[in-house]
């Protein structure tokens, strides 16, 4: 689990993609974003799709035409970010907006059971594939062992390791422990993967415990700010309650400032702000749905706590957070 | 609050059936609509035979989850009332947010929930549909924290033409009816929307139906989105059955298309080209809402004053004009019926636009895996495309253009 792993280097792993999350910023940005290293990679993703999915891509390869008993029941198909809304329509936007590159996908059979789907979403790094898994596993799903973190719902079994992130549907309620067998499967013919992101090192991770699993990377519009990009954050049990701790990441001071700045303003709106005793310009706010807000800048970082009451526990946290940010470039 | 709730959505249904003498979800126009949140801000259109009034701008919660949940607090200030979401956005993380939302503060009972189920396996393979949809509708509840949805829709993300009539889900949809679960039952459809919204009003089974269209058909090979002509048939169809109409997708290729508008009346200063799309949708006979993803603040000042967009109905018409004529290729392919050569002029244009967007590579690699037969220098410059085009592409330059770039 994220608390007990060896301290990385404060590295972000996260790409720069991240930054644009919506529909309309993905249609402004695409013009700049695909274009990068990864370009010869897609091309030959489009080429083997051209070609009627003949095998090549690591995708591909991963999709086998047996994996343990199941035997694939047709040629992989793929899909590029600016294709993917042909296989998954308007659910693409929310998957682009984690980093996606490639996706590879085909139908397994065992026996005569019913046809079961692999899709093998190719994220570029570990830290996209755990920030999109977060998000979009089944929220009921039963955590599992398979790849670095693994889950599964009643429709379909899903994990993440290294830089990819794997769905198979679960194809009725008799085959799901064929299902799970296959997830491990695809999951053990994975290289060894990059473990957990580093930004999830910023979270503090003494005093009150983290919720498990509670971890969340958004790579841009936190608490519906344009200025409160790559954002990581979890949530904290502090006494009967909850509270959110988080980190924004802008690209320069003066840009953190302002998305501070932002945030600010908009919690004027409901009860005027006070002074927080932390980082530069600290403040705390109330808002009727987020509840106590704190929040200050460290560098080019904006910390804080939504929930926020002052309490010993609480201020540990943030006190944590602060220490985190300060050691962080 | 819940079994309040739970009342209300029953006693609506009864009570209307008992006074109008119809079933709820069949109203007539005879009975008053159902207003929920309405601000001075904010325009309201009668939901077709629901008889909800819900705003014109309808919020899409793809993207919803708890870290943004001060977009919600801002749209229902707003005054927008009606809020769409599926099962499947987030794993439920959508779902579950707006359930947190309006768990707040008698939120429940000023908005109406739309929501989605997706059960396109078990209509694939033609077995489980009743029960996964109850399973699923039983969780889209419990995750909004609500006894009972405004409308549930069958989600279509590519097409649902095979399964409008499915009697196994329409079983399910009904008897959650009875239960008062759910209101009123509509699905949504992404790849034909035409077709599948004829044969939804035909059908008489649907209350509301959201359906992707534009001012120009859509670029996404094997999905096909409609235009707006293409629609025309359709909406009558459901306006006769007194269907109600969300529209998604409203402004794909917006930027695109008004990046060519330079009627200044067009340009209307301070508007952009989504709202103005999005604008432009509601302008068209039928509709009477749409739905837009929004994941900033930014996005919700924009939307919420769509509305409230001067924009006359001679204007409208005026817009989807310069949206025809644009020069814009919306890839609908009617080009390809015009040529003799058999060129595949949809797909080198498609290509060139990735050239253009900075796909260089997978534009080029995309353009040489076409026959030489079909590639651009195959023209025979006799410009029937262009003839065809309802765009007013400059077909035979572009083409030229793009081989120039691709080959």
């Amino acid at each position: 689990m994220p608390g007990g792993m060896p301290a990385p280097p404060f590295a972000w792993a996260c790409s720069s993609r991240m930054e644009e999350t919506c529909p309309r910023q993905r249609r402004r940005g695409h013009a700049t974003r695909v274009v990068s290293a990864t370009t010869p990679i897609l091309a030959a993703i489009l080429l083997a799709a051209a070609a009627g999915g003949c095998a090549g891509s690591a995708g591909d390869q991963l999709l086998a035409p047996v994996r343990g008993e199941w035997k694939r029941t047709e040629p992989v198909k793929s899909f590029g970010p600016r294709n993917l809304y042909e296989y998954i329509d308007g659910e693409a936007d929310l998957v682009i907006a984690f980093g996606f590159k490639a996706l590879t996908t085909a139908g397994y059979r065992r026996a005569t059971e019913p046809e079961t789907t692999v899709d093998v979403y190719e994220m570029g790094t570990a830290a996209d594939a755990f920030a999109l898994f977060r998000s979009n596993a089944n929220l009921e799903a039963e955590p599992l062992d398979i790849g670095t973190e693994g889950a599964g719902a009643e429709a379909r079994i899903e994990f993440w390791k290294g830089p990819k992130y794997v769905l198979v549907s679960n194809p009725s309620a008799a085959e799901r422990d064929h299902a799970i067998a296959l997830a491990r499967e695809l999951a053990q013919a994975l290289p060894p993967g990059e473990g957990w992101p580093a930004y999830i090192e910023l979270l503090p991770a003494t005093g009150s415990p983290r919720r498990p699993r509670s971890e969340k990377f958004l790579p841009a519009d936190f608490l519906g700010q344009p200025l409160l990009k790559r954002t990581v954050s979890a949530r904290y049990k502090i006494g009967s309650r909850e509270a959110t701790v988080f980190a924004s990441r802008s690209d320069t001071p003066e840009e953190a400032a302002q998305a501070l700045a932002s945030l600010q303003a908009y919690l004027q709106k409901k009860r005027e702000t006070k002074p927080l005793a932390r980082g530069d310009g600290g403040f705390l706010g109330e808002d009727p749905d987020l509840g106590g807000v704190a929040a200050f800048r460290r560098g080019r970082f904006v910390g804080g706590m939504l929930g926020y009451a002052a309490e010993p526990a609480a201020d540990a946290l943030l006190a944590d957070l602060d220490k985190r940010l300060s050691g962080t470039k | 609050m819940e079994r309040r709730q739970f009342l209300r959505c029953t006693a609506a249904g009864v009570g209307a059936a008992v006074l109008g003498g119809r079933l709820p979800g069949v109203l007539g126009a005879e009975s008053p609509p159902e207003r929920r949140n309405e601000r001075p801000s904010m325009k309201y259109a009668r939901l077709g035979r629901t008889n909800l009034m819900v705003s014109q701008i309808c919020h899409g919660s793809l993207h919803t989850n708890k870290e943004r949940l001060p977009l919600l607090a801002r749209l229902y200030e707003g005054g927008v009332n009606l809020i769409d979401s599926s099962e499947i956005y987030g794993g439920g993380r959508s779902e579950e947010a707006i359930g947190e939302f309006l768990s707040q503060d008698n939120r429940r009972q000023n908005a109406f929930i739309a929501t989605k189920m997706d059960i396109r396996a078990q209509l694939k393979a033609g077995s489980g549909v009743y029960e996964r949809a109850m399973a699923r509708a039983a969780a889209s509840l419990k995750r909004l924290r609500t006894d009972c949805v405004d409308i549930l829709m069958l989600h279509g993300c590519s097409t649902l033409i095979d399964w409008v009539t499915n009697e196994e889900w329409l079983r399910a949809a009904e008897d959650l009816k009875k239960q008062g679960k759910v209101r009123f039952i509509g699905l949504s459809e992404h790849a034909k929307p035409a077709e599948v919204l004829k044969l939804a009003a035909a059908s008489g089974r649907y209350d509301v139906a959201m359906v992707a269209f534009s001012l120009i058909k859509g670029d996404w090979p094997g999905l096909g989105r409609a235009d707006i002509q293409a629609m025309d048939e359709a909406l009558k169809a459901a306006k006769e059955k007194d269907v109600g109409i969300i529209v998604m997708k409203a402004a794909l290729r917006a930027e695109d298309i008004l990046a060519k508008v330079s009627e200044p009346k067009l340009r209307k200063a301070g508007f952009s080209a989504y709202q103005l799309c999005y604008r432009y949708v509601l302008g068209v006979p039928g509709v009477h809402t749409v739905v837009c993803g929004m994941t900033n603040m930014t996005h919700v000042e924009e939307n919420l004053a769509v509305p409230g967009i001067d924009l006359a109905a001679r204007q409208v018409d005026h817009l989807r004009r310069v949206a025809a004529a644009s020069g814009v290729c919306g890839f609908c392919g009617t080009c390809l019926g015009a040529c003799p050569k058999g060129v595949a002029v949809q797909d080198i244009l498609r290509f060139h636009g990735y050239y253009l967007h900075g796909h260089r590579e997978e534009a080029r690699a995309e353009y040489a895996a076409l026959e030489p037969r079909r590639q651009a220098n195959a023209c025979g410059d006799c410009g029937r495309c262009e003839g065809a085009c309802p765009a007013g592409v400059p077909i035979r330059r572009r083409l030229r253009e793009a081989h120039d770039a691709l080959a």
